[in-house]
């Protein structure tokens, strides 16, 4: 509408302009000889001025008037006087008036498309992102959520999607927010509670806090027989060192579970660990139990020959490890085995240690912590969440540290690098920034092997391999 | 809907042009005066709606309307908000939108500031200009229209051409299209005095302020045009005469011939049928122009000729414009009859020889861009024409003109006298001789064409200056006076030493940049230094860094000259991922005898990178000089006598326009400069994407080898590019093409050899010399042709003045002298 509007407008102003001289009132018009002479007296001005100045000699100056008056008789003698009149003319104004208005609407209106609105791309952000999002992309998804909670804040729908999107891209903490809003919105269903009270867990480091606690609760009211209700309830006794009730609940959410239940493999981890936290045999309470499994519970058919191969490996490690810290692999094989033979605080102890010495390398930090979790350490831990990556005061007090333990941090830093690229290596920044710290580190062979094998994952990508080569020039290696 | 809006207000121009090609006509038919002004009416709407248009089309390139088909083929959301708006005439169909938004602001400008053109003539002017404007305008709503709406718009455009993106293009194609375009003027002006079948001296002048304003915005738009190929292509060429720089160089040289020519027309009432013809010609090459760079006939013939819609519509306007004009200049020219007798030694004789030579080198690079084309469609086969054919038979032709150009202004209108001129600028003459045989010989006679040259521009310049003081007299009437006269000088006189001077240094520079500049190609390592013309430059290192769309390598250099480090260069080149195209950005120190240049090209994987670096001698005085003579333009334009307001009658209220007239004309100069910055740019069409890299390790040991493979290298074409030599080329090919010469080369053939066998690989195509053959004939014929031809034509003209000399007599008696005195002094009615 808006657009006809314009178009009237400006079509009105536009033909009433351009048929003004039509609808004026008669005047006389300035003769045409007039323009030309206008021009001749300006010459012969020139004229004078230049033999006055002395540019011309008097004699050219004469010719040339002489000329300039021969144009000049020849312009009045051609025209007349007052050449046109303006007459009013509203028949012919009002003609030309119709078909110019007429003309451009017919000629819009034939290669137009006047009910197709703009389409600016910030107006077509939803637009992009469901393409995006269709295209596979989680994150255009997410943000298309979120644009609709923000356009319908009251749909359940939207935000219990928002919450499991969140979740699927490993942001608990995030999903707990969605999902808080989807719990109240859908009156408490137990479906949605169970989320919402797994995803504070996970956001909370695996620790059941007393509000999940309290919604886990209120699910088992309405469905006494929710598996993940239950299976959390007995987290939460074990993580308060109840590891009997804990025991208790696993062993009864096992036996009600049908073969091929897929939370089965956790609920028999957990009780394994359990198993040997309380020093049961495994084989009474599980007689199906594997080889692996029995192991974790410490509960093999022959403790003493396979405590004696683990015993001796753990002081090999123990060794290696004093003399050379840096083998995050060392650290979980040595907290691993010392749990399964049932020095559980002692593998805790080794795990915090390897988690102080890596504490600025979020990725062996995320390792430490699943082994924790698969040994069921972490119920031993205090309710705080375990260590996480420096925070800025971290970082801050590295500088106030003794050179001794900053060198063990950046080690730690750099090693938790190395291995992340091992998983992810398409991250062209991340080799440089490794083959930058070896180099810092005063370990040229490290650099150099890290400078191979980037040049080998990027070969053909001449940028990148332009970037490691300015690096590896600058740095002075790989020559 | 402002999308929808501008493709209304479009048709609504389209509407308003056929009004005004149409009803003034029949206003001047009828001696109906309003009919007659409607004329300007709707040459001012015209311009709004056009306007109006193209700001709906810049809006929906800077939201990034994706539904419009154009926006999305030819922008892209990450692209930096100037280079969305410079999107907006870097493509086919917004270039072709500013083409016609020029034409209707020089049609709305003569209607606001041509108070002083009758208001028939102004009438007949501004119907031409809207036929024209018709023409286009059903060219881009038939086949070429921005506002093509997308059912189903793409989440993001396709981008742009990379090269595109720099500030330096901003400044090139709206001051190309204000020249291009305004040239329409001369031709309704031409098309419209043949209208009415008298053509006057105040005709001229009425026509000279908007074709000065159309020379001067080519002269900066071939001057910028140029200077971004030196920046950005990376090779320190400036200049490739491929066909798109001819398209709008041709203009400009028949567009000089038009300037000068119209000053007789004005001056003596001579030369009025050449100064027709001329600007029929000048606008008639600019629709060639467009025809070359806007149908793809350059792209390739063939795919021309598979999709032919636009090639054939703009074909089609072309020949009824040209067509129509020259067959009513036919009709109308034996109507037209000069005044002003002249001799052969005289300021007319010397304009008339400045104007046949500009028109003979003009129809050299005619024939050189055109002919290819026309031979490849006519019988298939290809040929290239590159500088070696120009630096044959257009420089021969034009450095006439710049040498007659520094003597012409001492020759008086009508008779000169050879004897007095004689005597004042011999010894100017010996002086620039003994000097050039001077410089030569330092030289040692290995470049007498380049040392021929700089001494044709330092006698232009000499000349010029010469000229400007014996205006102000200083010998005769002190310095003080002298000091008086000169700042008093009339502004065209100004503008005639700003242009004359201009172009004297603009042809010094060209023959220092071709004859004294030095470069080198080589791999450096950090810390290496390469020493080029005397300077020593060393390769500090080399970073990454990022841009808002782009991911570049910018490499710090250092120059130092004896030991004394006196700058740091830092050459880039970048990386477009959208377009997957690399450009090359190149770092220049331009100092007042030359550039130092650097690019930076590929590293070589070992830690070094391909560097090269220019010392181009005196290249910046080119476009200084360039600079100079639009600027002499617009002082001409400023001239009081441009603006001799419209008369004004007792009883219409129309006095005291003269003083507005001057202010307004003022104001539409400083407008059209605006509007044409404001507006931006539009490109005719770029240079090929340099999308391998330099190459180093490729330079022959023995350099006198080496020389002789880049003299034989600079005949022979990169097969990809627009008219580059392969050493001028980035390409792949042109690699190849140098490592396949400097072989043959050092195996010892001879340049002959040489040839032959490239001939005989690629074709003649490889030769931008082309061959002498019967293929051919007509193109090494024509540019004779020309010449004799412009030869005949003025023997003509001045044996025709010799009759007439014969047979008038003095003219007018007292009586009428009388009269016509009375006349001139206002009293009469």
């Amino acid at each position: 509408m808006t657009l006809w509007i314009a178009i009237g407008l400006c079509l009105a102003l536009a033909v009433l302009w351009l048929c003004r001289p039509f609808l004026r009132r008669s005047a006389g018009v300035v003769g045409e000889a007039d323009f030309s002479i206008s021009v001749y007296r300006d010459q012969l001005d020139e004229v004078d001025r230049d033999e006055a100045e002395g540019r011309i000699a008097p004699a050219e100056a004469e010719a040339a008037r002489a000329e300039i008056e021969a144009r000049t008789l020849k312009a009045a003698k051609r025209l007349d006087p007052v050449a046109h009149v303006a007459r009013r003319a509203p028949v012919a104004g009002t003609l030309v008036m119709l078909l110019v208005a007429g003309g451009s609407l017919g000629l819009y209106l034939l290669l137009g498309v006047p009910q197709l609105a703009d389409q600016p791309l910030a107006e077509r952000k939803a637009e992009v992102l469901q393409r995006r999002a269709a295209g596979g992309d989680m994150k255009a998804q997410v943000a298309l959520l979120i644009e609709r909670t923000k356009a319908d804040p009251k749909d359940f729908e939207t935000w219990w999607t928002l919450g499991r999107a969140y979740l699927a891209l490993d942001n608990p903490t995030e999903a707990t927010g969605a999902l808080k809003h989807a719990v109240e919105l859908s009156d408490d269903d137990p479906g949605v509670l169970t989320a919402y009270a797994e995803a504070v867990t996970l956001a909370n480091g695996n620790k059941v806090s007393s509000i999940a606690e309290i919604s886990f609760h209120k699910v088992r009211e309405k469905r006494p027989k929710d598996p993940r209700a239950r299976y959390y309830l007995a987290l939460a006794k074990a993580q308060r060192q109840d590891f009997d009730g804990a025991l208790r609940d696993w062993m009864a959410l096992k036996a009600e579970s049908a073969p091929g239940a897929p939370w089965l493999p956790l609920v028999r981890r957990d009780i394994a660990n359990m198993a040997r936290f309380l020093k049961r045999d495994l084989k009474t309470l599980m007689p199906d139990a594997t080889e692996a499994e029995l192991a974790r519970a410490g509960s093999l058919s022959k403790p003493d020959e396979g405590g004696e191969d683990a015993s001796t490996r753990i002081k090999e490690l123990e060794k290696k490890l004093a003399a050379e810290p840096k083998d995050f692999r060392g650290w979980i094989e040595l907290a691993t085995l010392r749990a399964e033979t049932g020095a559980n605080d002692k593998a805790l102890d080794a795990l915090n240690a390897a988690r102080t010495r890596y504490a600025a390398a979020p990725f062996i930090l995320s390792q430490l912590d699943a082994t924790a979790r698969s040994l069921g350490l972490d119920h031993l831990e205090s309710a705080e969440p375990a260590v996480k990556g420096p925070t800025a005061t971290d970082i801050a007090a590295a500088s106030e540290m003794t050179d001794e333990t900053r060198a063990a941090m950046i080690d730690g830093m750099v090693e938790g690098l190395e291995a992340k690229l091992g998983e992810t290596p398409d991250n062209p920044d991340g080799w440089i920034m490794l083959i930058r710290s070896y180099s810092v580190l005063k370990e040229p062979g490290r650099a150099a092997t890290a400078l191979e094998k980037a040049r080998g994952h990027f070969e053909g990508n001449k940028t990148v391999l332009a970037a490691l080569e300015e690096t590896a020039r600058e740095l002075g290696i790989g020559e | 809907m402002i999308v929808e809006f501008g493709h209304f207000a479009l048709c609504l121009a389209f509407v308003v042009a056929l009004a005004q090609a149409v009803v003034p006509l029949i206003g001047v038919a009828r001696g109906h005066a309003g009919a007659m002004q409607l004329a300007d009416k709707a040459a001012e709407i015209q311009f709004l709606a056009i306007a109006a248009a193209f700001a709906a089309l810049t809006w929906a390139y800077v939201q990034s309307d994706f539904s419009v088909a154009t926006v999305a083929a030819n922008s892209h959301s990450t692209k930096p908000l100037i280079y969305k708006i410079s999107g907006v005439w870097a493509n086919h169909e917004g270039s072709m939108l500013l083409w016609v938004l020029m034409l209707a602001l020089f049609g709305a400008l003569i209607a606001l500031f041509g108070g002083n053109i009758p208001t028939s003539m102004r009438a007949r002017v501004l119907s031409v200009q809207a036929m024209i404007g018709v023409g286009f305008l059903a060219f881009i709503l038939i086949t070429s229209n921005p506002f093509l709406r997308l059912a189903n718009p793409p989440i993001d455009g396709r981008g742009m051409n990379p090269l595109l993106q720099d500030p330096g293009i901003a400044f090139h194609p709206p001051f190309l299209y204000l020249g291009y375009v305004g040239f329409s003027t001369a031709f309704s002006f031409a098309v419209g005095a043949l209208l009415a079948g008298r053509i006057d001296p105040s005709w001229a002048r009425w026509m000279r302020p908007w074709i000065l304003i159309a020379w001067a915005g080519l002269t900066l738009g071939i001057a910028l045009g140029s200077w971004w190929a030196y920046y950005e292509l990376g090779w320190g060429g400036f200049w490739f005469w491929d066909p798109v720089e001819n398209a709008s160089f041709m203009p400009w040289l028949l567009g000089t011939a038009l300037l000068h020519s119209a000053i007789v027309a004005e001056k003596r009432d001579a030369l009025q049928k050449w100064t027709i013809l001329l600007a029929i010609l000048t606008f008639s090459l600019s629709l060639i122009g467009t025809f070359l760079v806007r149908s793809g006939v350059l792209s390739s013939v063939h795919a021309f000729a598979e999709d032919p819609e636009r090639g054939v519509f703009i074909l089609a306007l072309l020949a009824l414009a040209i067509g129509g004009s020259l067959g009513l200049f036919a009709y109308r020219a034996s109507e037209i009859r000069g005044g002003g007798l002249f001799q052969p030694i005289s300021r007319e004789g010397g304009l008339l020889l400045n104007n046949l030579l500009l028109a003979a080198a003009c129809g050299a690079v005619f024939i050189g861009t055109l002919y290819p084309l026309f031979l490849e469609m006519a019988t298939g086969a290809k040929i290239s024409v590159g500088a070696p054919f120009f630096n044959l038979t257009f420089v021969p032709m034009f450095v006439p003109v710049a040498f007659v150009a520094g003597i012409g202004p001492f020759l008086t209108w009508k008779r000169a006298d050879l004897r007095p001129l004689a005597q004042r600028l011999g010894a100017l003459l010996c002086l620039v001789v003994i000097g050039a045989i001077v410089v030569a010989l330092l030289d040692g006679f290995r470049k007498p064409f380049g040392v021929a040259a700089l001494a044709v521009g330092v006698w232009l310049l000499l000349a010029t200056l010469f000229d400007l003081f014996s205006r102000a007299g200083f010998m005769k009437v002190g310095v003080l006076t002298g000091l008086r006269r000169l700042i008093g000088l009339p502004r065209t006189a100004w503008g005639l030493f700003f242009g004359h001077a201009g172009l004297a240094i603009a042809i010094c520079g060209i023959a220092l940049v071709s004859t004294w500049s030095e470069e080198a190609i080589q791999v450096q390592r950090p810390n290496e230094t390469v020493s080029v013309g005397g300077y020593d430059f060393t390769l500090l290192g080399v970073k990454n860094a990022s841009g808002p769309n782009y991911r570049s390598e910018i490499a710090t250099i250092e120059v130092a000259r004896h030991g004394e480090i006196g700058g740091v260069l830092r050459p880039e080149r970048r990386w477009y991922p959208v377009e997957a195209k690399s450009t090359t950005e190149a770092a220049i120190d331009t100092r007042w005898h030359g550039d130092l240049y650097a690019v930076i090209g590929e590293p070589d994987g070992k830690g070094g990178f391909v560097t090269r670096y220019y010392y181009n001698a005196g290249v910046a005085w080119m476009w200084f000089g360039a600079v100079l003579m639009a600027f002499g333009g617009l002082i001409s334009l400023t001239d009081r006598r441009l603006r001799v307001g419209a008369p004004s009658r007792p009883g219409t209220g129309q006095g005291a326009r003269p003083k507005l007239g001057r202010r307004k004309a003022r104001a539409a100069a400083a407008a059209t400069a605006l509007a044409a910055l404001a507006i931006g740019l539009a490109v005719l069409a770029a240079p090929p994407a340099n999308a391998a890299g330099l190459q180093a390790d490729e330079f022959l040991a023995d350099p006198k080898l080496e020389e002789k493979a880049r003299e034989i290298g600079t005949e022979l074409r990169c097969l990809v590019c627009q008219n580059q030599s392969i050493f001028d080329s980035n390409a792949t090919l042109a690699h190849d093409l140098r490592m396949l010469v400097r072989e043959r080369v050092k195996a010892g053939d001879d340049a002959d050899s040489v040839k032959q066998y490239v001939v005989a690989r690629y074709g003649d195509y490889v030769l931008l010399r082309p061959p002498v053959k019967p293929l051919t004939y007509v193109l090494w014929l024509a540019p004779v042709l020309f010449l004799v031809l412009a030869l005949f034509l003025g023997h003509r003209v001045l044996s025709a003045q010799k009759r007439r000399a014969g047979a008038s007599g003095s003219g007018l008696s007292d009586v009428e002298r009388a009269r016509a005195q009375k006349i001139l002094k206002g009293d009469a009615a």
